[in-house]
């Protein structure tokens, strides 16, 4: 094969063969990456067929365009029944997997696998890798790794002609900055340089930092940032070079300032801050002055105040330069200030009003959102875009949209109102669809999926959309040269077309095998079994990111690339490849808070049983093992430690449990030491296993079973009677199951849709509870929106516990207790129900009814939003005490429905809205306390006092209160 | 001890064996110009209807081998092209004209047959390198020419210049401009045309890896 390939000259298919019969054709190798039958099949030779040049050229160039050899050769020796030709070949190999270690942050992995530029599934070359070697060590100089060595090794796959590339790097020690040395007209001294940089840690006190590429770019974007806000606006700050001092591993940025000439900017005739001049004009991002920017900036300002309502806003600039400097004048004449009274759309009979005005950003004025409301030119001519789009996808080819500012509306000075004039004209349907090219199974899937199917709307937009839905239907099928073409002319209906479409599918390729590398700890059946592709199914590319979505949702990689090998070349069946990189293993969080409320009072003290403010800071800590056994399940530990709660959990999570990706199953232990609720101190622990499984998406189920023991701690503030019917150590178990309905748009903040949630538990003696009883919570939350940005939101709590053998009371720590920022804000945390009637302090009640309502609207800007709520209900009991009555009885009473009106202000983060409610309850509970010591109420003295719960309360916590 | 050479033997034997009985390597890959391929026989190919268009001798020397392998790198690069933006191609027949024309060059149709045989192609290979002459002046046209414009002042000078040389000549009478324009407006488009070509060329060349493999043009 070598000298065939390297060593024998060429005899351009000598006369003794030219013509003979082909006696037989071979491979050399024998084992070629494509069968026998399949190369025969692709190649113009065949035995007893005479032989020919040009069919000899062609064979080359058919098997060359499979990608899968570099080089090809035909051999041709005289036998007794003619020509024995022999294909000589050498095989082609591709990148595999690209394994980057040894580096400490920045750049990570997967920055350093980019930087080689070796892609997967194509072509690979030794020099490749040089080039790759190359690539690296620049980009680790660029780090500050200016020692750094390299090192390469491939690994050939021969089944697969893959080659597995590792590059292990000695990285060395990362070099520091130790000065900056500027030239040019720099107008600052280089001490001022260097601390807009930030390169020095703590002014210098902790010496420099070390050189990465982002901070020494963030250093120079400082130094840039710097001048035009010093009116220099066309300075110029250029890296030079960067000084390495190897005796001491460190480097000195050079660096060349123009800071080129003094330009001020000035806005005459409105006023406007530095900053908002700076971010609106063109000329201060782009860094340069020209005829082209200036007059871009007269549009953005213009633009700016017919925002703000100045809609017959003038603006010009001048430029002026005295000597030394030059000074750009904005010229604003803003006119008067105009209100948008009224938005108005006249001629629409196909689309209601509201599905029109929902693709128009104006917003006429309302208080106290948008005063001025809200309107721009530009914006609305692209509105008007969108409708004229939406109106032809429907049919309407010939509609017409004009649009006008009426000034002085109904007479009122600077009222302006927008007319939207539309005239629809006549409605185009489809008459009849041929799909030519597309067999009957197809033609069943695919008729579905299309738009211009008889008695439909016609349009260009239409058919557009249909022809993506054939190609990707196809394309899916593994027929990825799958053409589309269509015609349409006028059917002898009047305003109807007949359409036809005509596929041509193309040859259709296949999955060789699927090859997954870069597994170091994960199992690679957990891996396999999340890829949904295999040997000799259609080339799917939607099953190909499918698959590569579901190694994502692993959550143990930190990259997954998936590629076709060799994709360019044209052979029957092709190899899919998935690269992977495993995350790190462990995964801490930290954080320090503190909760502000009425929290205080109780747990040892007769004091304030309705809580007092108090404040209480929080620690927490956790670590997680991801990928435990590389079975892609996750272990943490998760800590948290205030004076309120001191919490240890513990969790073994296995999503997608046994392959499925809507199960999972969690195992939890809980150790918690608890004085939340002010009348006891209490002691969990508890065990639980959970099975979850999604439904739908909006339905999903959760099965438990759950073992605790709770110890109440030290005395808890009650009648010492019933100590010990109350508040003796008890061990429950019981199963339960919760059923989820959530069709919100939002889950942090919805606008839209409805939350329903029912958990059932049944305790019983035959799980080891000490007491049996069984318990029911239901919720049931919807979200209406009365305008844009106007939500009505309600939602109802139920719940009951009904006890049937073992203890005669359902014990104080699994009883309800409400009231707080989530429940009835009537209550501080934990105050609401029936509470002692010595002490004063809540005891919890078996039955629970609160009911919310919600008015939640916008208050200013975008980010800024109020609430007006209603909060009802209470903890009763027992279910048949439940009461929506207002008047409390007397102060043994605490069956009624406590009222809660209030205020609540809400601010947008990306974390959900941070939120602060004030209520007033006119009916919050009286009740007797107790004024003197614990032993006073055990032996006897002090007296009881009437008390109340505070009229007034607050609640400040993050997310809505449902 | 057995004597190196008696060590050897049996290699040298078999080497020499399989030397004897190798078959004759007919046709390999010489150049890839992407996912196509330039075999040696195309090359050799090449330089034999060069030879017969040019009415001259077959030189199959390295260097002309060389000169026609870029030839065939960018006919490669042109077919690429087309197939990409699916450039208008001529039909076969439309080299019957050309082919007549290089018929007339021979006193015979058997003069003309007897030139095939002595250049080693046939009848076929010839009408496949016209029709190639053909699609490629197409793609020119379509690809280039709309993009050029001669502006007034480029045919004043050139027209300025030429006069000079009619004048040194003696052609008399000399043409006017507004005779000679059609002529000058063609000869700027084809050297402007010719320019882009060039250039179009050399950015392809960059843009599809061209891998000459080892034996290739030795």
């Amino acid at each position: 094969m070598l000298l065939a390939l390297c060593g024998m000259p060429l005899s351009a298919l000598p006369e003794q063969y030219e013509g003979r019969p082909i006696a037989s054709v071979r491979f050399d190798p024998a084992k070629q990456p494509l069968t026998y039958e399949q190369l025969m099949a692709m190649l113009p030779l065949r035995p007893g067929q005479p032989l020919r040049g040009s069919d000899v050229r062609d064979a080359i160039q058919r098997l060359f365009q499979t990608g899968e050899y570099a080089d090809i050769a035909v051999d041709a020796t005289l036998g007794a029944s003619g020509v024995i030709l022999t294909v000589v070949t050498k095989p082609n190999h591709f990148v595999g997997h690209v394994a980057v270690n040894g580096v400490s942050e920045p750049p990570n992995e997967g920055e350093l696998v980019l930087a080689t530029k070796l892609q997967l599934g194509t072509d690979y070359s030794a020099e490749q890798t040089k080039t790759a070697v190359d690539r690296l060590v620049d980009l680790l100089k660029r780090n500050g790794f200016y020692h750094a060595t390299v090192q390469s090794n491939s690994s050939i796959d021969a089944s697969t002609q893959q080659v597995n590339v590792d590059f292990k790097i000695d990285s060395g020690k990362r070099a520091r900055f130790d000065g900056l040395s500027a030239t040019g007209q720099t107008e600052r001294s280089t001490e001022s340089l260097i601390s807009s940089t930030g390169w020095k840690r703590f002014r210098g006190l902790l010496g420099w930092h070390s050189l990465t590429e982002s901070r020494l770019r963030n250093g120079l974007d400082n130094i840039r940032n710097w001048y035009p806000k010093h009116d220099h606006l066309l300075a110029q700050v250029k890296l030079v070079d960067i000084d390495y001092h190897a005796g001491t591993n460190t480097v000195t940025p050079g660096i060349e300032i123009e800071s080129g000439p003094e330009v001020g900017v000035r806005v005459r005739g409105a006023s406007m801050s530095a900053g908002k001049i700076r971010s609106l004009l063109p000329i201060y991002e782009e860094r340069t002055v020209d005829r082209d920017l200036l007059e871009e900036g007269t549009r953005d300002l213009a633009e700016y105040f017919q925002s703000q309502g100045y809609f017959d806003v003038m603006v010009r600039y001048t430029t002026t330069t005295p000597p030394g400097r030059e000074y750009i004048d904005y010229i604003v004449e803003r006119g008067s200030r105009h209100k948008i009274g009224r938005l108005e759309i006249l001629g629409n009979h196909y689309f209601d009003e509201k599905t029109l005005r929902e693709r128009i950003s104006v917003i006429p004025a309302s208080f106290p959102r948008y005063r001025w409301g809200r309107y721009s030119r530009s914006d609305m001519e692209r509105d008007v875009d969108g409708i004229r789009d939406l109106y032809r996808a429907n049919g309407f080819r010939d509609v017409e949209i004009t649009w006008r500012e009426v000034d002085d509306y109904r007479g009122i000075p600077a009222n302006i109102a927008i007319l939207v004039d539309i005239k629809e004209g006549q409605q185009w349907f489809v008459s009849n669809l041929d799909l030519e090219g597309v067999p009957s199974p197809d033609r069943a899937a695919l008729l579905p999926l299309l738009h211009s199917t008889p008695g439909q709307p016609f349009s260009d937009l239409n058919v557009a959309s249909d022809r993506d839905s054939i190609l990707d239907y196809y394309y899916n099928q593994g027929y990825p040269q799958a053409a589309f073409e269509y015609t349409s002319t006028p059917a002898a209906e009047p305003q109807h077309m007949d359409l036809k479409f005509v596929v041509t599918p193309g040859a259709r390729e296949y999955v060789r095998d699927v090859v997954v590398s870069g597994l170091l700890r994960t199992r690679a059946d957990l891996v396999r079994s999340r890829i949904d592709l295999q040997a000799h199914d259609p080339l799917s590319q939607s099953k190909i990111t499918g698959s590569q979505r579901r190694l994502y949702d692993l959550g143990i990689f930190a990259r997954v690339d998936a590629a076709l090998q060799n994709p360019d070349g044209q052979e029957p069946d092709k190899y899919v490849l998935y690269s992977v990189e495993e995350a790190g293993r462990y995964s801490l969080n930290y954080g320090f808070g503190a909760e502000i409320g009425r929290i205080g009072g109780g747990t040892a003290s007769l004091e304030s049983p309705a809580g007092t403010t108090g404040f209480s800071p929080r620690v927490s800590f956790g670590i997680s093992r991801l990928n435990f056994l590389g079975l892609g399940h996750t272990v943490g530990v998760q800590t948290s430690v205030s004076t309120l709660e001191q919490r240890a959990l513990l969790n073994y999570l296995a999503p997608q449990f046994k392959g499925n990706p809507n199960l999972n199953l969690q195992f939890t232990g809980l150790f918690d030491i608890s004085h939340d609720v002010r009348t006891f101190s209490s002691r969990r622990e508890e065990g639980s296993v959970q099975l979850g499984q999604k439904l739908s998406k909006a339905n999903s189920i959760q099965y438990r079973l759950t073992f605790r023991k709770v110890n109440i701690l030290g005395q808890p503030l009650i009648t010492p009677e019933l100590i010990p019917l109350l508040s003796q150590p008890v061990r429950v178990g019981f199963v339960s199951t919760t059923l989820i309905q959530d069709r919100r748009d939002d889950p942090i903040d919805a606008h839209r849709g409805i939350y329903s949630s029912l958990d059932m538990a049944l305790a019983s003696n035959w799980l080891g509870s000490q007491t049996g009883f069984g318990r029911l919570v239901a919720r049931n939350s919807t979200y209406h929106p009365l305008s844009r940005n106007v939500i009505f939101a309600r939602t109802t709590t139920f719940g009951l516990i009904e006890r049937y053998s073992g203890l005669p009371e359902i014990p104080l720590a699994e009883r309800f207790f409400g009231g707080g920022a989530f429940s009835n804000r009537a209550f501080p945390d934990f105050q609401a129900g029936p509470r002692d009637l010595e002490t004063g302090f809540p005891i919890g009640g078996n039955a629970l009814f609160i009911n919310t309502v919600e008015l939640r609207f916008p208050l200013l800007g975008e980010n800024l939003g109020g609430v007006l709520f209603n909060d009802f209900g209470n903890v009763y009991s027992a279910v048949n005490r439940i009461s929506l009555r207002f008047s409390q009885r007397n102060l043994q009473d605490f069956d009624y429905a406590v009222q809660a009106f209030g205020l609540g202000v809400r601010y947008r983060t990306p974390i959900g809205p941070v939120r602060v409610d004030f209520s007033l309850s006119p009916n919050s509970p009286r009740f007797f306390g107790f004024q003197g010591t614990p032993d006073q109420l055990l032996f006897g003295g002090g007296q009881q006092v009437v008390q109340r719960i505070n009229v007034f309360q607050f609640h400040f916590s993050l997310g809505q209160t449902f | 001890m057995k004597k190196p050479m008696q060590h050897w033997f049996p290699l040298w034997l078999f080497i020499c064996a399989g030397w004897m009985l190798r078959g004759d390597v007919i046709d390999r890959i010489a150049i890839s110009v992407g996912m196509q391929v330039i075999t040696e026989a195309q090359i050799e190919q090449e330089v034999r209807i060069t030879a017969v268009l040019n009415d001259a001798k077959i030189d199959l020397s390295t260097a002309e081998r060389k000169k026609a392998a870029g030839r065939l790198i960018e006919q490669a690069l042109v077919k690429r092209e087309m197939e990409f933006s699916r450039y208008p191609q001529p039909a076969p027949s439309e080299t019957d004209a050309t082919l007549r024309e290089a018929k007339a060059r021979y006193a015979s149709e058997a003069a003309y047959q007897d030139a095939l045989r002595q250049y080693g192609i046939s009848e076929d290979d010839l009408k496949q390198r016209l029709l190639w002459q053909l699609t490629l002046l197409r793609f020119i046209d379509f690809r280039f020419r709309p993009g050029i414009q001669i502006s007034d002042s480029e045919v004043q000078a050139y027209y300025q210049q030429q006069r000079i040389k009619w004048q040194q000549q003696g052609v008399q009478p000399v043409p006017s401009l507004a005779d000679a324009r059609p002529q000058i407006e063609e000869i700027l488009t084809q050297q402007r045309i010719d320019q882009s070509l060039d250039q179009w060329l050399a950015e392809a060349r960059g843009q599809v890896p061209i891998r000459y493999h080892d034996e290739a043009l030795q």
